[in-house]
């Protein structure tokens, strides 16, 4: 075996074998922990749009929307986004393992280090925004987004159930004109068995949220007026103090 | 003569130093590498020969693109990691290379006697060694049959007599992972046995 050595010293010498640089070591290194900061971030991104996709739907209307079942209130959840979430925890998780000491932490305490980095990662991205950003960026970019995830606005987009959203364009004495999401303009009547709500500004320019039925092709009859942002029951909810009343909700329409 | 006398020297001194001492003198100069290969060729030739079950030729060259990797790799090894772990983690990926490469089955004559009552004792603990010669050829074909990772592990743990923390350090695989091979391992390895009918152990 001596020989084995002498043999094998001559081919490194022979070939000029050398050993690899450390920064070329320590790039692939560090680039496999960027990688990962990324895929926990990325993560937290699609958390926030979870979190923000939440706070924006109106959770006391499944029943309205999405038919009466027990899974009424499941067909509201952004599928989309915990997937993406979840996909991305799995991968973290497996980027983690293939670190060079990954294999040396337990489950529990990898899933508490990405649990540790999800809350850091979120708490930043909600508070910047980009749990919004990339509900907005996928709503642009992807066109099956609207068939996979139940937005503000496809909830308020069903005029047939009974639920539609839009700018008021015009008021008028029986009730105010809307153009909804797609374009189309609606006659919604408000008559005085109408809620509403004491947030909703029915002023022009203003976005709402009208629940009632679909009277004609392009007239709608309200039962009760949202602010376009929350429940509207209280005043200044959506931040502009309500502006005209409905006859329910305080003050003349 | 004092050429001579210098090079004993250095030899006793290189003898002396850690495994880390030597990585660090081996990039210096690739001679210092020698001490290494002397200190490794024996465990990591029977390692490599044991799980590729490969004539002690095919071995040889095995081993010498082994070292060849760790020498390529020097700059990479970490002292917190035991060297020779880290060096049959190096020969453990080769082999596995090897194999994809060459889509080759192992042969069946990478035991010794005294190996094979190691694997054995594995599972049976108090049993004796009987018949030893005559069974052993139908062991090596049962171990043959085994699935690379498998035999690597009860070849690991109960010939090389390996802790189950070099072993994750070899395999870079969590504890648990590692205690399930060994577990499922020593099962095919009966059950090969019984379906053979070897009863001999």
């Amino acid at each position: 075996m001596d020989n084995f050595i002498k043999k094998t010293l001559e081919k490194i010498k022979e070939q000029d074998i050398r050993p690899d640089s450390r920064w070329k070591y320590l790039a692939k290194k560090y680039s496999a922990w960027l990688v990962l900061a990324f895929t926990v971030l990325f993560c937290a991104v699609s958390a926030s749009a979870v979190a923000y996709l939440s706070s924006q739907l109106d959770w006391d209307i499944p029943f309205l929307a999405h038919g009466s079942g027990p899974f009424s209130f499941f067909k509201m959840m952004p599928y989309f986004w915990i997937v993406l979430a979840v996909l991305l925890a799995a991968l973290a998780f497996f980027e983690i393992r293939r670190t060079e000491r990954g294999y040396k932490f337990s489950r529990m305490k990898i899933f508490s280090v990405l649990f540790a980095g999800f809350l850091v990662f979120g708490f930043f991205s909600t508070q910047m925004g980009w749990g919004r950003k990339a509900d907005q960026d996928a709503k642009r970019n992807l066109p099956f987004y609207g068939s996979l995830v139940t937005t503000k606005e496809t909830q308020w987009s069903q005029p047939d159930k009974g639920l539609l959203g839009g700018t008021i364009e015009s008021v008028d004495g029986n009730g105010f004109s809307l153009e909804d999401f797609s374009g189309k303009n609606w006659s919604v009547v408000v008559d005085e068995s109408a809620d509403i709500r004491t947030a909703a500004s029915l002023s022009e320019g203003e976005k709402v949220k009208v629940i009632g039925s679909e009277e004609a092709e392009d007239v709608f009859q309200a039962k009760e007026v949202r602010p376009w942002e929350g429940k509207g029951l209280r005043r200044g909810q959506n931040g502009n103090g309500g502006g005209q009343s409905g006859r329910n909700g305080g003050g003349k329409f | 003569m004092r050429s001579t006398f210098w090079m004993d020297f250095m030899k006793n001194q290189q003898n002396g130093a850690s495994d880390a001492e030597l990585v660090s003198l081996s990039k210096i100069d690739p001679e210092n590498f020698g001490f290494i290969m002397e200190r490794y060729q024996i465990p990591l030739f029977h390692y490599i020969r044991r799980i590729t079950q490969y004539p002690k030729e095919d071995v040889e060259d095995i081993l010498q693109e082994v070292f060849i990797k760790i020498f390529r790799k020097l700059n990479e090894y970490d002292e917190q990691l035991k060297f020779s772990s880290w060096a049959y983690r190096i020969a453990h990926n080769h082999v596995i290379d090897t194999f994809r490469k060459s889509n080759a089955r192992p042969k069946t004559d990478g035991f010794d006697e005294s190996e094979m009552a190691k694997l054995l004792k594995s599972r049976m603990d108090e049993e004796e060694k009987m018949e030893m010669k005559d069974c052993a050829e139908k062991v090596k074909e049962c171990i043959g049959d085994m699935p690379l990772k498998y035999r690597e592990v009860l070849v690991l743990r109960f010939v090389e007599e390996k802790s189950y923390e070099e072993m994750m350090d070899i395999l870079k695989k969590p504890k648990g992972s590692v205690a399930t091979l060994v577990s499922r391992g020593r099962e095919i390895l009966s059950k090969n046995m019984k379906r053979k009918g070897i009863g001999c152990f």
